[in-house]
């Protein structure tokens, strides 16, 4: 497969990917052009020994828990405006889907590649480069942020 | 809210207080992402043309960001603390590693570096990196302080160190413009202009990028970042100072620069793409180096099969430019980076127990580093010290969740030689951070600003303005929101430096 068959095959489920981690529009699309970038870069090995998707996928949640981007980027923090508001065809939590907004980037990172990507924590942690525990630690500070329930401890059950 | 949001919960007057009762459930979280992935706006434009023409400025974007980022690495906390308060930092005079808990257990074998072997601690109420003790009790004499302003204001950035008590410094105008190379004497708090690194005539958008230390002369090059052509050109000065000479302008692939450095008749430099060239000091054309295929310049005359981008590539061998002796590194199973100085060698796993791996590059004595991992790959610094982050996890909570300790060093220097640690880099609540000198060869240089503090701002903006990415047709949101941003602030006086040059070695 060539590059731009790629892109254009993957490019609006690597932009969903990208609006769930980043939660706004131009972000995701920076982040998006930035790990295709250096696809592009690596294509030649990446396509023949890796899994593209996986390797933009890997790319993407690191950059968008990297330094850089943090020093740089603004985010809202969990306060909601009066009125929950909705987006077309959205029916999710409009509140929780503000309040993720708020989380730092690592916490949020963890919260998509394990309720969005469907990972778990052993393959998070590999991907974030950080250790399984420092996952699980995240994870429980960010759902306990945004009230969530946890069915159980411990087992990461997702029902 | 298990998707009832007609209800207004007790919450809805208490958002950013974490109430007691977790109202959410974790199918409302998979739910709120999937939902919102799929009414996610559509990009504007052709990706794939975005994505091209940031290939195309890519070599600018490159040069930029290896200085920025090598420059000063920001780190900011994974999270909030559970333990704050307990680990109080003070106002930010002095080493701000050993606080309360890392010294409330005594630290066994403080002095026992040369066989120091970090290990766990047994009750895990201490994370391995809290023995680690900060750099200025370990190696005093390699640790100074210095202003972080030339004379006459303009900022230095330090390159790496000539001697254990030269620091060479670039001094810029604007942000990594360079404008001159100074020396700072660390033993006499004096310093000297070296040579101003003025840029050839007539070129628009010119930054000098990375220099190098070699026998006889310092070497630089520089390109123009800001446009699309492929052209760097090449500068030398005696060690001694005086007026740099501009040696040579290359372009297309040779002038991809990513390493230089300078023998005693030649300019050379690796390629993005591998490969090392020269050129003469008296000019000439530019020659590619026999045999040089996919080798990246580590510090003349030693080059690598890694280069600065092949992150999660393992190196496999040294080359001896000058004699082309090959030193074939042995790479130990189940690392995903493993990088070579000169003689040492570090590697990072996927487990736990294989974060930080230090071996000889012939595989001799091979340990592991507990509680420390790996800074993306980019490990060796001069003498084939190792820099490290450091874990902050302290122990658990009664929930079995982990507590952080912040006032863990930023980051650990591993001294393969003796097996010494040190604890460097400034940190505080939010974060911290340190920079690393910008040499092409592996620097000798670490420093920080002290004065320095991460902090998190925020101000109340219209909602409909900090939410303009929300496509138009939906309810417009109401109200005030709370709008934040993480920075650094303060600082800007002085640099707490440490020069690797000056670290003692008795094996």
């Amino acid at each position: 497969m060539e590059f731009a068959e790629f892109v254009a095959a993957r490019a609006s489920a690597l932009h969903r990917y990208g609006y769930v981690l980043t939660g706004n529009a131009e972000d995701a699309a920076d982040l998006v052009q930035e790990a295709l970038m250096r696809l592009g870069d690596a294509w030649s090995r990446v396509h023949r020994r890796d899994d593209p998707e996986g390797y933009v996928r890997t790319t993407m949640a690191r950059l968008h828990i990297s330094a850089w981007r943090r020093l740089r980027r603004e985010r809202l923090v969990a306060q909601v405006p009066e009125k929950p508001y909705v987006e077309d065809g959205f029916d999710g939590d409009a509140g929780l889907w503000q309040e993720l907004k708020g989380l730092p980037p690592k916490q949020r990172a963890v919260l998509v590649l394990r309720y969005y990507e469907g990972l778990p924590d052993q393959e998070i942690a590999e991907l974030l480069g950080v250790s399984r525990g420092t996952v699980r630690s995240q994870a429980a500070r960010a759902l306990d942020k945004l009230r969530v329930r946890v069915a159980e401890l411990e087992t990461g059950r997702v029902r | 809210m298990n998707g009832d949001r007609d209800v207004p919960g007790p919450a809805d007057g208490a958002w950013g207080e974490p109430g007691p009762v977790n109202d959410r459930s974790e199918a409302d979280l998979v739910r709120t992402l999937m939902s919102a992935a799929d009414a996610a706006p559509e990009p504007v434009g052709s990706l794939l043309g975005a994505v091209e023409r940031r290939r195309a400025r890519r070599a600018r974007r490159r040069v930029q960001s290896v200085l920025a980022v090598a420059a000063v690495i920001a780190v900011v906390g994974g999270g909030t603390a559970v333990a704050r308060g307990v680990f109080p930092h003070g106002g930010g005079e002095g080493p701000i590693l050993a606080d309360a808990t890392a010294t409330a257990t005594a630290t066994p074998e403080k002095s026992a570096s040369s066989t120091r072997k970090p290990t766990p601690s047994p009750s895990a109420v201490r994370a391995p990196g809290a023995s680690i003790r900060p750099v200025a009790e370990v190696w005093p004499a390699a640790v100074s302080k210095i202003p972080a302003k030339s004379a006459d204001g303009w900022k230095y950035r330090p390159i790496t160190a000539l001697s254990a008590t030269e620091l060479l410094l670039s001094a810029e105008s604007s942000f990594e413009k360079s404008g001159r190379l100074e020396i700072y004497d660390t033993a006499s708090g004096s310093r000297t202009v070296l040579a101003e690194t003025p840029g050839p005539e007539g070129v628009k958008g010119y930054f000098t990028q990375s220099v190098d230390v070699g026998a006889e002369h310092l070497v630089w090059y520089g390109t123009t970042p800001n446009d699309d052509d492929r052209w760097a050109d090449f500068w030398v000065v005696p060690r001694s100072g005086g007026t740099a000479r501009q040696v040579g302008e290359v372009t297309g692939e040779q002038a991809e620069v990513e390493a230089v450095g300078v023998t005693a008749d030649s300019v050379v430099w690796s390629v993005s793409g591998g490969g090392v060239y020269r050129m003469p000091l008296a000019g000439g054309t530019p020659e590619r180096i026999e045999g040089t295929d996919g080798l990246h310049l580590l510090s003349w005359p030693w080059a690598a099969d890694v280069g600065e981008r092949d992150f999660g590539k393992k190196q496999t061998k040294l080359v001896n430019l000058e004699t082309m002796q090959v030193v074939e590194v042995k790479t130990p199973d189940g690392l995903t980076t493993f990088q070579c100085g000169l003689e040492w060698c570090y590697g990072s796993g996927d487990s736990e127990d294989n974060q930080a791996v230090v071996q000889r590059a012939d595989g001799s004595r091979h340990r592991t580093l507990p509680g420390l991992s790996a800074l993306g790959g980019n490990i060796v610094l001069a003498r084939d010290i190792g820099v490290f982050h450091v874990s902050s996890v302290v122990g658990r909570d009664e929930r079995g969740e982990e507590i952080e300790d912040h006032s863990v060093p930023l980051i650990a220097l591993y001294d393969p030689v003796t097996g010494t640690l040190a604890g460097a880099g400034r940190s505080d609540p939010k974060g911290g951070g340190y920079g690393r000198g910008t040499s092409s060869s592996p620097t000798s240089i670490i420093y920080w600003d002290e004065d320095q503090r991460t902090v998190e701002k925020c101000t109340m903006v219209e909602a409909r303005t900090a939410l303009a990415p929300f496509p138009s047709g939906s309810p417009t949101p109401t109200g005030k929101i709370k709008n934040c941003a993480t920075m650094p602030e303060g600082g800007g006086r002085e640099f707490t430096v440490v020069n690797l040059l000056a670290i003692p070695r008795t094996e």
